[in-house]
Protein backbone atom coordinates (compact mmCIF):
# COMPACT_ATOMS: atom_id res chain seq x y z
CA UNK A 1 0.00 0.00 0.00
CA UNK A 2 1.27 3.60 -1.18
CA UNK A 3 2.24 6.08 1.34
CA UNK A 4 -0.53 8.80 0.84
CA UNK A 5 -3.15 6.08 1.22
CA UNK A 6 -1.15 4.48 4.78
CA UNK A 7 -1.44 8.41 6.12
CA UNK A 8 -5.21 8.70 4.89
CA UNK A 9 -6.09 5.54 6.77
CA UNK A 10 -3.77 6.70 9.87
CA UNK A 11 -5.75 10.34 10.04
CA UNK A 12 -9.20 8.18 9.42
CA UNK A 13 -7.92 5.57 12.49
CA UNK A 14 -7.06 8.52 14.57
CA UNK A 15 -10.04 11.05 13.93
CA UNK A 16 -12.42 8.76 14.23
CA UNK A 17 -10.82 7.74 17.76
CA UNK A 18 -10.86 11.26 19.18
CA UNK A 19 -13.96 12.11 17.67
CA UNK A 20 -15.99 9.10 19.12
CA UNK A 21 -14.32 9.82 22.54
CA UNK A 22 -14.48 13.43 22.90
CA UNK A 23 -18.33 13.02 21.36
CA UNK A 24 -19.16 11.10 24.24
CA UNK A 25 -17.55 13.40 27.04
CA UNK A 26 -18.20 16.81 25.71
CA UNK A 27 -21.54 18.49 25.95
CA UNK A 28 -21.16 20.18 22.80
CA UNK A 29 -23.89 19.46 20.18
CA UNK A 30 -21.93 18.30 17.07
CA UNK A 31 -24.54 16.98 15.66
CA UNK A 32 -26.95 20.13 15.81
CA UNK A 33 -25.35 23.05 15.84
CA UNK A 34 -28.40 24.72 18.23
CA UNK A 35 -28.10 23.26 21.77
CA UNK A 36 -31.48 21.51 22.95
CA UNK A 37 -31.11 23.61 26.54
CA UNK A 38 -30.60 26.84 24.39
CA UNK A 39 -34.24 26.50 23.70
CA UNK A 40 -36.92 28.96 24.80
CA UNK A 41 -40.73 28.64 24.96
CA UNK A 42 -42.75 30.73 22.87
CA UNK A 43 -46.55 31.24 23.09
CA UNK A 44 -48.73 33.56 20.94
CA UNK A 45 -52.76 34.09 22.21
CA UNK A 46 -54.96 35.44 19.58
CA UNK A 47 -58.84 35.97 19.47
CA UNK A 48 -60.65 33.37 17.21
CA UNK A 49 -61.58 35.88 14.73
CA UNK A 50 -58.42 37.86 14.28
CA UNK A 51 -57.08 35.95 11.43
CA UNK A 52 -58.47 33.82 8.73
CA UNK A 53 -54.95 32.52 7.60
CA UNK A 54 -51.70 31.37 8.73
CA UNK A 55 -48.50 31.77 6.82
CA UNK A 56 -45.71 29.94 8.57
CA UNK A 57 -42.13 29.46 7.22
CA UNK A 58 -39.63 27.78 9.34
CA UNK A 59 -36.69 25.97 8.51
CA UNK A 60 -36.58 22.39 10.30
CA UNK A 61 -39.43 22.20 11.81
CA UNK A 62 -42.57 20.00 12.25
CA UNK A 63 -46.42 21.63 12.05
CA UNK A 64 -48.68 20.59 14.22
CA UNK A 65 -52.37 21.73 13.80
CA UNK A 66 -54.90 20.88 16.61
CA UNK A 67 -58.23 22.01 17.60
CA UNK A 68 -58.34 24.68 20.23
CA UNK A 69 -60.56 24.11 23.91
CA UNK A 70 -60.65 27.55 24.70
CA UNK A 71 -61.70 29.19 21.29
CA UNK A 72 -58.82 31.13 20.80
CA UNK A 73 -55.94 30.85 18.28
CA UNK A 74 -52.66 29.86 19.91
CA UNK A 75 -49.08 29.27 18.27
CA UNK A 76 -46.48 27.66 20.11
CA UNK A 77 -42.67 27.22 19.47
CA UNK A 78 -39.38 27.09 20.60
CA UNK A 79 -36.60 29.05 19.59
CA UNK A 80 -33.27 29.99 20.16
CA UNK A 81 -30.98 33.37 20.43
CA UNK A 82 -29.31 32.37 16.95
CA UNK A 83 -32.51 32.09 14.98
CA UNK A 84 -34.28 35.71 14.16
CA UNK A 85 -37.94 34.45 14.15
CA UNK A 86 -40.39 37.58 12.94
CA UNK A 87 -44.08 37.38 13.77
CA UNK A 88 -46.24 39.76 11.81
CA UNK A 89 -49.97 39.75 13.33
CA UNK A 90 -51.27 42.69 11.66
CA UNK A 91 -53.57 42.07 9.26
CA UNK A 92 -55.83 38.83 8.44
CA UNK A 93 -53.23 36.60 7.77
CA UNK A 94 -50.86 35.86 11.12
CA UNK A 95 -47.28 35.34 9.75
CA UNK A 96 -44.44 33.41 11.24
CA UNK A 97 -41.01 33.29 9.50
CA UNK A 98 -38.15 31.81 11.17
CA UNK A 99 -34.90 33.12 9.74
CA UNK A 100 -31.65 31.19 10.74
CA UNK A 101 -28.18 31.72 9.54
CA UNK A 102 -26.93 28.73 7.10
CA UNK A 103 -24.11 28.07 9.33
CA UNK A 104 -26.61 27.06 12.23
CA UNK A 105 -28.48 24.90 10.21
CA UNK A 106 -25.54 22.44 9.33
CA UNK A 107 -26.30 18.65 10.47
CA UNK A 108 -29.19 20.32 12.53
CA UNK A 109 -31.53 19.31 9.45
CA UNK A 110 -31.47 16.56 10.82
CA UNK A 111 -33.02 16.88 14.26
CA UNK A 112 -36.58 17.41 13.26
CA UNK A 113 -36.26 13.97 11.26
CA UNK A 114 -34.12 12.08 13.79
CA UNK A 115 -36.27 12.96 16.77
CA UNK A 116 -39.68 13.37 18.32
CA UNK A 117 -38.94 16.26 20.65
CA UNK A 118 -41.10 18.57 20.76
CA UNK A 119 -38.48 21.46 20.06
CA UNK A 120 -39.10 20.76 16.79
CA UNK A 121 -42.36 21.52 16.67
CA UNK A 122 -44.47 24.18 15.79
CA UNK A 123 -48.20 23.99 17.04
CA UNK A 124 -51.20 25.92 15.63
CA UNK A 125 -54.31 25.54 17.80
CA UNK A 126 -57.55 26.90 16.01
CA UNK A 127 -60.78 27.06 16.69
CA UNK A 128 -63.78 25.03 15.47
CA UNK A 129 -65.79 28.33 15.41
CA UNK A 130 -64.08 30.06 12.15
CA UNK A 131 -63.00 28.97 8.76
CA UNK A 132 -59.15 29.24 8.21
CA UNK A 133 -56.73 28.73 5.57
CA UNK A 134 -53.01 27.37 6.07
CA UNK A 135 -49.68 28.18 3.95
CA UNK A 136 -46.83 26.33 5.70
CA UNK A 137 -43.41 25.82 4.11
CA UNK A 138 -40.68 23.60 5.87
CA UNK A 139 -37.49 22.78 4.92
CA UNK A 140 -37.41 19.45 6.81
CA UNK A 141 -40.17 19.10 8.84
CA UNK A 142 -43.71 17.01 9.19
CA UNK A 143 -46.98 18.07 8.53
CA UNK A 144 -49.85 16.66 11.23
CA UNK A 145 -53.53 17.53 10.50
CA UNK A 146 -56.01 15.67 12.90
CA UNK A 147 -59.86 16.04 13.56
CA UNK A 148 -60.21 19.17 11.27
CA UNK A 149 -63.14 20.21 9.43
CA UNK A 150 -62.56 24.20 9.30
CA UNK A 151 -59.77 24.43 6.77
CA UNK A 152 -60.53 26.16 4.00
CA UNK A 153 -57.25 26.14 1.82
CA UNK A 154 -54.54 24.06 2.43
CA UNK A 155 -50.85 25.05 1.46
CA UNK A 156 -48.21 22.68 2.54
CA UNK A 157 -44.32 22.72 1.43
CA UNK A 158 -41.43 20.54 2.66
CA UNK A 159 -38.44 18.80 1.31
CA UNK A 160 -38.33 15.79 3.67
CA UNK A 161 -41.29 15.82 5.64
CA UNK A 162 -43.92 13.34 6.02
CA UNK A 163 -47.86 14.48 5.70
CA UNK A 164 -50.75 13.03 7.63
CA UNK A 165 -54.09 14.10 7.68
CA UNK A 166 -56.30 12.51 9.57
CA UNK A 167 -60.03 12.84 9.94
CA UNK A 168 -60.30 16.21 8.15
CA UNK A 169 -62.41 17.96 5.78
CA UNK A 170 -60.55 20.72 4.03
CA UNK A 171 -61.87 22.53 1.10
CA UNK A 172 -58.94 22.90 -1.06
CA UNK A 173 -55.53 20.46 -0.63
CA UNK A 174 -52.52 21.33 -1.66
CA UNK A 175 -49.24 19.69 -1.12
CA UNK A 176 -45.74 19.11 -1.88
CA UNK A 177 -42.96 16.87 -0.34
CA UNK A 178 -39.89 15.95 -2.35
CA UNK A 179 -39.47 12.87 0.16
CA UNK A 180 -41.78 12.57 2.37
CA UNK A 181 -45.06 10.21 2.34
CA UNK A 182 -48.44 11.47 1.53
CA UNK A 183 -51.41 10.06 4.10
CA UNK A 184 -54.83 10.97 4.12
CA UNK A 185 -57.21 9.09 5.97
CA UNK A 186 -60.84 9.85 6.65
CA UNK A 187 -61.25 13.10 4.55
CA UNK A 188 -63.02 15.42 2.30
CA UNK A 189 -62.60 17.76 0.15
CA UNK A 190 -63.56 19.49 -3.25
CA UNK A 191 -60.06 19.75 -4.77
CA UNK A 192 -57.01 17.36 -4.18
CA UNK A 193 -53.63 18.09 -5.81
CA UNK A 194 -50.70 15.97 -4.36
CA UNK A 195 -47.08 15.77 -5.39
CA UNK A 196 -43.94 14.54 -3.84
CA UNK A 197 -40.75 12.82 -5.48
CA UNK A 198 -39.75 10.21 -3.91
CA UNK A 199 -42.76 9.32 -1.39
CA UNK A 200 -45.73 7.18 -1.28
CA UNK A 201 -49.07 9.10 -1.91
CA UNK A 202 -52.26 6.72 -0.08
CA UNK A 203 -55.53 7.57 0.46
CA UNK A 204 -58.06 6.09 2.71
CA UNK A 205 -61.16 6.71 2.70
CA UNK A 206 -61.36 9.86 1.15
CA UNK A 207 -64.23 11.87 -0.96
CA UNK A 208 -63.43 14.69 -3.38
CA UNK A 209 -66.42 16.70 -4.82
CA UNK A 210 -63.87 17.52 -7.60
CA UNK A 211 -60.72 16.43 -8.79
CA UNK A 212 -57.81 14.54 -7.34
CA UNK A 213 -54.49 15.14 -9.07
CA UNK A 214 -51.44 12.67 -7.61
CA UNK A 215 -47.52 12.26 -8.48
CA UNK A 216 -45.19 11.02 -7.68
CA UNK A 217 -41.85 9.83 -9.50
CA UNK A 218 -40.44 6.99 -6.62
CA UNK A 219 -43.27 6.21 -4.75
CA UNK A 220 -46.39 4.34 -4.49
CA UNK A 221 -49.87 5.34 -5.28
CA UNK A 222 -52.38 3.73 -3.07
CA UNK A 223 -56.07 4.40 -3.07
CA UNK A 224 -59.08 2.57 -0.93
CA UNK A 225 -62.56 3.35 -0.66
CA UNK A 226 -61.64 7.04 -2.11
CA UNK A 227 -64.35 9.20 -4.42
CA UNK A 228 -63.76 11.99 -6.73
CA UNK A 229 -65.11 13.49 -9.83
CA UNK A 230 -61.96 12.97 -11.66
CA UNK A 231 -58.87 11.34 -10.85
CA UNK A 232 -55.50 11.97 -12.08
CA UNK A 233 -52.57 9.62 -10.74
CA UNK A 234 -48.97 9.58 -12.24
CA UNK A 235 -45.78 7.43 -10.69
CA UNK A 236 -42.85 6.62 -12.47
CA UNK A 237 -41.51 4.03 -10.96
CA UNK A 238 -44.03 2.34 -8.40
CA UNK A 239 -47.04 0.37 -8.52
CA UNK A 240 -50.54 1.83 -8.49
CA UNK A 241 -53.22 0.15 -6.41
CA UNK A 242 -56.91 1.58 -6.39
CA UNK A 243 -59.56 -0.39 -5.10
CA UNK A 244 -62.98 0.44 -4.19
CA UNK A 245 -62.75 3.67 -6.17
CA UNK A 246 -66.04 5.81 -6.88
CA UNK A 247 -65.37 7.82 -10.07
CA UNK A 248 -66.12 8.04 -13.29
CA UNK A 249 -63.26 9.64 -14.61
CA UNK A 250 -59.64 7.77 -13.76
CA UNK A 251 -56.55 8.28 -15.32
CA UNK A 252 -53.91 6.36 -13.88
CA UNK A 253 -50.00 6.31 -15.45
CA UNK A 254 -46.87 4.98 -14.45
CA UNK A 255 -44.08 3.72 -16.33
CA UNK A 256 -42.41 0.50 -14.20
CA UNK A 257 -45.10 -1.03 -12.12
CA UNK A 258 -48.62 -2.81 -12.36
CA UNK A 259 -51.88 -0.83 -12.33
CA UNK A 260 -54.62 -2.24 -10.66
CA UNK A 261 -58.20 -0.16 -10.59
CA UNK A 262 -61.53 -1.94 -8.68
CA UNK A 263 -64.26 0.49 -9.89
CA UNK A 264 -67.94 0.55 -8.85
CA UNK A 265 -70.00 0.63 -11.96
CA UNK A 266 -71.21 -1.17 -14.71
CA UNK A 267 -68.51 -2.21 -17.41
CA UNK A 268 -70.38 -1.61 -19.75
CA UNK A 269 -70.78 2.58 -18.76
CA UNK A 270 -67.36 3.27 -19.15
CA UNK A 271 -64.99 3.77 -22.08
CA UNK A 272 -61.56 1.76 -21.23
CA UNK A 273 -58.13 2.01 -22.30
CA UNK A 274 -55.26 -0.02 -21.07
CA UNK A 275 -51.77 -0.25 -22.26
CA UNK A 276 -48.68 -1.87 -21.30
CA UNK A 277 -45.64 -2.68 -22.97
CA UNK A 278 -44.01 -5.24 -20.92
CA UNK A 279 -46.71 -6.90 -19.04
CA UNK A 280 -50.40 -8.42 -18.83
CA UNK A 281 -53.98 -7.08 -18.99
CA UNK A 282 -56.50 -7.76 -17.32
CA UNK A 283 -60.48 -6.44 -17.91
CA UNK A 284 -63.03 -7.01 -15.50
CA UNK A 285 -61.32 -10.96 -15.00
CA UNK A 286 -60.72 -11.50 -18.47
CA UNK A 287 -56.99 -11.65 -19.54
CA UNK A 288 -57.34 -9.27 -23.21
CA UNK A 289 -55.00 -8.18 -25.64
CA UNK A 290 -57.02 -6.05 -26.89
CA UNK A 291 -56.54 -1.89 -25.68
CA UNK A 292 -60.08 0.09 -26.03
CA UNK A 293 -63.54 -0.89 -24.27
CA UNK A 294 -66.76 0.59 -25.05
CA UNK A 295 -65.86 3.47 -27.37
CA UNK A 296 -68.06 6.80 -26.79
CA UNK A 297 -69.31 6.11 -23.13
CA UNK A 298 -68.92 9.09 -21.15
CA UNK A 299 -67.59 7.77 -18.40
CA UNK A 300 -63.49 7.00 -18.66
CA UNK A 301 -61.03 5.40 -17.33
CA UNK A 302 -56.74 5.35 -18.61
CA UNK A 303 -54.26 3.03 -17.31
CA UNK A 304 -51.20 3.15 -18.79
CA UNK A 305 -47.99 1.21 -17.91
CA UNK A 306 -44.75 0.55 -19.67
CA UNK A 307 -43.27 -2.70 -17.68
CA UNK A 308 -46.09 -3.59 -15.70
CA UNK A 309 -49.60 -5.41 -15.58
CA UNK A 310 -52.92 -3.88 -16.09
CA UNK A 311 -56.24 -4.77 -14.37
CA UNK A 312 -59.51 -2.97 -14.24
CA UNK A 313 -62.35 -4.89 -12.09
CA UNK A 314 -65.88 -3.42 -11.76
CA UNK A 315 -67.96 -3.99 -8.92
CA UNK A 316 -71.69 -4.11 -8.91
CA UNK A 317 -72.83 -0.92 -6.63
CA UNK B 1 4.66 -26.48 -17.58
CA UNK B 2 1.56 -24.50 -18.58
CA UNK B 3 1.82 -20.63 -19.59
CA UNK B 4 -0.76 -19.70 -16.73
CA UNK B 5 0.97 -21.29 -14.14
CA UNK B 6 4.39 -20.63 -15.55
CA UNK B 7 2.85 -16.35 -15.63
CA UNK B 8 1.17 -17.17 -11.99
CA UNK B 9 4.72 -18.38 -10.48
CA UNK B 10 6.69 -15.45 -12.07
CA UNK B 11 3.98 -13.25 -10.79
CA UNK B 12 4.38 -14.53 -7.38
CA UNK B 13 8.12 -14.72 -7.46
CA UNK B 14 8.14 -10.93 -8.67
CA UNK B 15 6.07 -9.44 -6.16
CA UNK B 16 8.50 -10.21 -3.40
CA UNK B 17 10.90 -8.01 -5.15
CA UNK B 18 9.54 -4.10 -4.77
CA UNK B 19 12.71 -3.17 -7.65
CA UNK B 20 11.09 -4.72 -10.42
CA UNK B 21 8.22 -3.68 -12.26
CA UNK B 22 5.87 -6.77 -12.43
CA UNK B 23 3.57 -5.76 -15.33
CA UNK B 24 6.44 -5.18 -17.52
CA UNK B 25 7.82 -8.46 -17.19
CA UNK B 26 4.33 -10.34 -17.17
CA UNK B 27 3.29 -8.80 -20.00
CA UNK B 28 7.08 -9.57 -21.89
CA UNK B 29 6.79 -13.01 -21.39
CA UNK B 30 3.06 -13.26 -22.07
CA UNK B 31 4.05 -11.66 -25.76
CA UNK B 32 7.01 -14.33 -26.08
CA UNK B 33 4.95 -17.53 -25.39
CA UNK B 34 2.02 -16.59 -27.32
CA UNK B 35 4.94 -15.39 -30.39
CA UNK B 36 6.04 -19.03 -29.61
CA UNK B 37 2.92 -20.42 -29.79
CA UNK B 38 1.95 -18.39 -32.91
CA UNK B 39 5.02 -20.05 -34.91
CA UNK B 40 4.52 -23.83 -34.50
CA UNK B 41 6.20 -23.99 -30.83
CA UNK B 42 4.61 -26.38 -28.36
CA UNK B 43 3.67 -24.18 -25.30
CA UNK B 44 5.66 -26.82 -22.83
CA UNK B 45 8.76 -26.68 -24.48
CA UNK B 46 8.87 -23.13 -24.90
CA UNK B 47 8.28 -23.00 -21.38
CA UNK B 48 10.51 -24.88 -20.00
CA UNK B 49 13.34 -23.23 -22.75
CA UNK B 50 12.80 -20.23 -20.91
CA UNK B 51 14.55 -21.27 -17.72
CA UNK B 52 13.35 -21.64 -13.87
CA UNK B 53 11.31 -18.62 -12.49
CA UNK B 54 14.03 -18.09 -10.33
CA UNK B 55 16.65 -17.65 -13.44
CA UNK B 56 14.32 -15.14 -14.62
CA UNK B 57 14.43 -13.58 -11.50
CA UNK B 58 18.38 -13.78 -11.32
CA UNK B 59 18.41 -12.26 -14.35
CA UNK B 60 16.22 -9.27 -14.18
CA UNK B 61 18.05 -8.07 -11.23
CA UNK B 62 21.81 -8.73 -12.57
CA UNK B 63 21.02 -7.35 -15.71
CA UNK B 64 20.23 -3.99 -16.05
CA UNK B 65 20.14 -3.91 -19.78
CA UNK B 66 17.73 -6.81 -19.68
CA UNK B 67 14.60 -4.98 -17.87
CA UNK B 68 15.46 -2.36 -20.38
CA UNK B 69 15.21 -4.44 -23.46
CA UNK B 70 12.06 -5.82 -21.63
CA UNK B 71 10.79 -2.55 -21.98
CA UNK B 72 11.57 -1.83 -25.19
CA UNK B 73 10.12 -4.74 -26.67
CA UNK B 74 6.56 -4.09 -24.52
CA UNK B 75 6.73 -0.81 -25.98
CA UNK B 76 7.33 -2.01 -29.36
CA UNK B 77 4.78 -4.68 -29.17
CA UNK B 78 1.77 -2.10 -27.77
CA UNK B 79 2.54 -0.04 -30.57
CA UNK B 80 3.50 -1.92 -33.74
CA UNK B 81 1.93 -5.39 -32.79
CA UNK B 82 -0.61 -5.32 -30.78
CA UNK B 83 -4.04 -5.56 -32.65
CA UNK B 84 -5.78 -2.69 -33.06
CA UNK B 85 -9.16 -4.17 -31.61
CA UNK B 86 -7.25 -4.77 -28.60
CA UNK B 87 -5.72 -1.63 -28.36
CA UNK B 88 -8.70 0.39 -29.08
CA UNK B 89 -10.76 -1.74 -26.22
CA UNK B 90 -7.92 -1.43 -23.71
CA UNK B 91 -7.93 2.50 -24.00
CA UNK B 92 -11.47 2.74 -24.01
CA UNK B 93 -11.85 0.33 -20.61
CA UNK B 94 -8.70 2.28 -19.23
CA UNK B 95 -10.17 5.49 -20.01
CA UNK B 96 -13.90 4.09 -18.10
CA UNK B 97 -11.92 3.05 -15.55
CA UNK B 98 -9.76 6.22 -14.84
CA UNK B 99 -12.28 8.58 -15.85
CA UNK B 100 -14.35 6.33 -12.98
CA UNK B 101 -11.58 6.47 -10.57
CA UNK B 102 -10.80 10.59 -11.09
CA UNK B 103 -14.24 11.60 -10.51
CA UNK B 104 -14.79 9.43 -7.48
CA UNK B 105 -11.35 10.40 -6.06
CA UNK B 106 -12.75 14.31 -7.07
CA UNK B 107 -15.56 14.18 -4.87
CA UNK B 108 -13.94 12.19 -1.68
CA UNK B 109 -11.54 15.04 -1.91
CA UNK B 110 -13.79 18.26 -2.21
CA UNK B 111 -15.77 15.62 1.19
CA UNK B 112 -12.48 15.77 2.65
CA UNK B 113 -11.82 19.73 2.22
CA UNK B 114 -15.45 20.18 2.86
CA UNK B 115 -15.11 18.61 6.30
CA UNK B 116 -12.46 20.58 7.07
CA UNK B 117 -13.71 23.71 6.32
CA UNK B 118 -16.53 23.19 8.03
CA UNK B 119 -14.87 22.19 11.29
CA UNK B 120 -12.75 25.06 11.09
CA UNK B 121 -15.84 27.18 10.23
CA UNK B 122 -17.66 25.74 13.51
CA UNK B 123 -14.36 27.25 15.35
CA UNK B 124 -14.16 30.39 14.41
CA UNK B 125 -17.83 31.27 14.67
CA UNK B 126 -18.64 29.27 17.78
CA UNK B 127 -17.01 28.18 20.82
CA UNK B 128 -17.29 25.42 21.69
CA UNK B 129 -19.15 24.53 25.70
CA UNK B 130 -16.22 22.82 27.08
CA UNK B 131 -12.51 22.15 25.99
CA UNK B 132 -13.54 18.43 25.26
CA UNK B 133 -15.77 20.68 22.04
CA UNK B 134 -12.34 21.34 20.87
CA UNK B 135 -11.15 17.66 20.09
CA UNK B 136 -13.91 16.41 19.22
CA UNK B 137 -13.93 18.73 15.66
CA UNK B 138 -10.32 18.36 16.01
CA UNK B 139 -11.77 14.78 15.43
CA UNK B 140 -13.99 15.52 12.50
CA UNK B 141 -11.25 17.89 11.10
CA UNK B 142 -8.93 14.31 11.00
CA UNK B 143 -11.28 12.39 9.43
CA UNK B 144 -11.79 15.41 6.61
CA UNK B 145 -8.20 15.71 6.33
CA UNK B 146 -8.41 11.60 5.46
CA UNK B 147 -10.63 12.25 2.74
CA UNK B 148 -8.45 15.14 1.30
CA UNK B 149 -5.35 12.36 1.21
CA UNK B 150 -7.20 9.35 0.19
CA UNK B 151 -8.61 11.44 -2.97
CA UNK B 152 -4.75 12.44 -3.24
CA UNK B 153 -3.83 9.15 -3.12
CA UNK B 154 -5.84 7.53 -5.44
CA UNK B 155 -4.86 10.02 -8.73
CA UNK B 156 -1.49 10.09 -7.72
CA UNK B 157 -1.83 6.12 -7.56
CA UNK B 158 -3.39 6.09 -10.93
CA UNK B 159 -0.97 8.25 -12.57
CA UNK B 160 1.95 6.56 -11.53
CA UNK B 161 0.72 2.94 -12.75
CA UNK B 162 -0.02 3.91 -16.28
CA UNK B 163 1.37 2.07 -17.94
CA UNK B 164 1.00 -1.36 -15.53
CA UNK B 165 -2.29 -0.76 -15.92
CA UNK B 166 -2.61 -0.50 -19.56
CA UNK B 167 -0.56 -3.74 -19.95
CA UNK B 168 -2.44 -5.24 -17.51
CA UNK B 169 -5.66 -4.78 -19.37
CA UNK B 170 -3.76 -5.21 -22.87
CA UNK B 171 -2.97 -8.25 -21.64
CA UNK B 172 -5.90 -9.94 -20.94
CA UNK B 173 -8.03 -8.67 -23.70
CA UNK B 174 -5.17 -9.84 -25.66
CA UNK B 175 -5.53 -13.22 -23.62
CA UNK B 176 -9.42 -13.37 -24.12
CA UNK B 177 -9.29 -12.66 -27.86
CA UNK B 178 -6.45 -15.41 -28.00
CA UNK B 179 -8.75 -18.07 -26.34
CA UNK B 180 -11.73 -17.05 -28.11
CA UNK B 181 -9.81 -17.64 -31.17
CA UNK B 182 -8.79 -21.40 -30.11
Amino acid sequence: MGKLFKLALALFLIGVGVFAIFTAISDEPIWGSINEEEYTYSEFVYDADEFTGFNFDFSNRNFIVRVSEDDQIKVTYYETERENITVTDTGDVLRIKDDIEWVFQLFSGWNSILTDDEIFDVELYLPTSMVYDIDFDSSNGQLTINNMDNIDTLNFSTSNGRVDLIDCSITTINIYTSNGKIVLEDCDSTSLDLDTSNGTIELTRVDVTGAIIMDTSNGRLLLTDVSALSIVGDSSNQRIVAQNIDCDDVRLDTSNGDITLSIYGDKEDFEVYMDTSNGDMVYDGIEVSQERFNTGESKKIHLDTSNGDVEVIFIEE
Amino acid sequence: MKRREFLRNLKTELKKRRDIEVEEVLFYYDELIQDAIDSGETEEIFIANLGSVEDILRRLVDEEEFIISVKKKNDKVVREVLDKTVKIIGYFVYGIVAFTLVVVSFSVFMSGLGVVGLAIFRLITTTPVDSYGYFAILGIALIGLSLLVLGIAVVKWLFNNLTASLLVIFRNINNFFNRKGK
